[in-house]
């Protein structure tokens, strides 16, 4: 609940901001769009996936799983902020560049049964 | 102590295995349950990525599944290409009893033909199917399940046939003092039509020729020696029915809570399983039927009659 506060207070001081300074507004809602998000994931979201990942930690993949939707999460926060800047162009190379990190990355653990399922392969021949 | 142990583990290892995915799945249908419920965007990713765990985690089952398989027929083709010469010198010596004419070596060609089709054709038809399942839900464009459909079927078609052909040639030649059996002919049929009850009515079938004439190869062989060759013959068949028996199970459990593509992979390859334990189990009985056949010769050479 603290967070919903927060984020209130920070909304009460944009809007202020958006009348007196126009000029900053962008800025400073970039700055406070970073307070929040560093709020949010120490707050809630890490010890969230520490909790969820203590009751399966002996379960192969699910960090990795975990992970990796945090991580397109984020990255499609960032799209958004781009976005609202009016840069999208640069916002969907985030995009990209976190597909591509997150196929690289599960591509390279599928690698692992695919050569074990080509030498069967082979054997069979 | 350590010996039991053993022994059970053999036997306690397929159901760790099948409970221990059982588990997994679950653990894995409910974490994505949650990633889903905090990253509704992370969805059309999410079903990706569960074929790819799922690929990660049952894919070991499934290559043991293969592996033992390809090891299963090496052992057999070895297994009988050393009791041929045992065999063929007793046809020889009993001479008297059985006509050797009558034991043409198309007995021999008919096993080998076996060792072959399994090796060469059957077990890499199945990989294929498996394959061609796999792309079908991976790209969802693009559909091969009529493909892999057809690969299954066939396989299925070809062991009907050739434990058909098996049975024909060992009553036909006079081999067997048993002919061949309706019970075997009926769920032949069937086969065609209806691919994974088969494996089922086959085992029973199965059972009830062998309990025909096991009687008089248990006075020669015991009844200790008799059940380990039963169990060595259809240990790996067991071994593959557990495993897809988990895998139909695990596409029920799934179902309702993922999208129709991962619950229908898991059934389709619960399937192909199906139709490698078919495989397995027709080479069980070939091992079966040559076992026996070597006790029957015997025992003829001790004078016995029927």
């Amino acid at each position: 609940m603290t967070y919903v506060f927060y984020a209130v207070i920070l909304l009460l001081v944009l809007m202020l901001i958006k009348e007196s300074i126009n000029k900053l507004h962008g800025l400073i809602a970039i700055i406070f769009f970073f307070i929040l998000l560093h709020f949010l994931l120490s707050m809630m979201i890490i010890p969230f996936i520490e909790q969820l990942l203590s009751y399966v930690h002996s379960v192969p993949y699910v960090p990795q799983l975990v992970y990796s939707a945090l991580f397109y999460q984020l990255g499609s926060l960032f799209h958004k902020i781009f976005e609202e800047e009016e840069y999208e162009a640069i916002g969907e190379m985030v995009m990209i560049a976190i597909r591509i990190v997150l196929l690289a990355y599960w591509t390279a653990e599928v690698a692992k049964v695919l050569s074990n399922f080509s030498s069967i392969l082979q054997k069979l021949q | 102590m350590n010996v039991i142990n053993d022994v059970l583990s053999i036997f306690t290892d397929p159901l760790k295995i099948a409970g221990q995915s059982i588990i997994l799945i679950v653990t894995y249908t409910i974490v994505f349950l949650i990633i889903e419920a905090f990253a509704p965007k992370f969805k059309k990713w999410a079903d990706v990525l569960f074929i790819v765990v799922l690929l990660l985690t049952l894919g070991q089952t499934v290559m043991d599944s293969f592996s033992l398989m390809g090891q299963l027929a090496g052992i057999f083709s070895d297994f009988f290409m050393a009791l041929y010469p045992v065999l063929a010198s007793l046809l020889v010596i009993l001479n008297a009893v059985f006509s050797f004419v009558a034991w043409s070596p198309i007995i021999f060609f008919i096993f080998q033909a076996l060792i072959f089709l399994c090796k060469n054709i059957l077990i890499p038809a199945i990989t294929i199917s498996l394959i061609l399942d796999f792309c079908t839900r991976f790209i969802q464009e693009m559909s091969f399940s009529k493909a892999s459909d057809l690969i299954r079927g066939s396989v299925m078609t070809l062991i009907t046939a050739t434990l058909l052909a098996m049975m024909t040639v060992l009553s036909f030649t006079g081999v067997a003092f048993f002919t061949i059996d309706r019970t075997i002919a009926t769920p032949a049929k069937k086969v065609i039509e209806q691919t994974i009850p088969i494996v089922g009515s086959l085992i029973v079938e199965g059972f009830s020729i062998f309990q025909k004439y096991q009687s008089t190869a248990t006075t020669v062989a015991g009844f200790s020696a008799m059940t380990a060759f039963w169990l060595a013959a259809f240990y790996p068949a067991g071994k593959l029915l557990i495993h897809a028996m988990t895998f139909k199970f695990l596409a029920a459990i799934v179902e309702p809570f993922t999208s129709g593509s991962v619950s229908g992979l898991i059934d389709d390859v619960g399937k192909s399983l199906l139709v490698l334990c078919a495989v397995a189990l027709l080479l069980g009985i070939a091992f079966v039927f040559i076992w026996l056949l070597l006790m029957v010769i015997m025992q003829l050479g001790v004078g016995k009659t029927f």
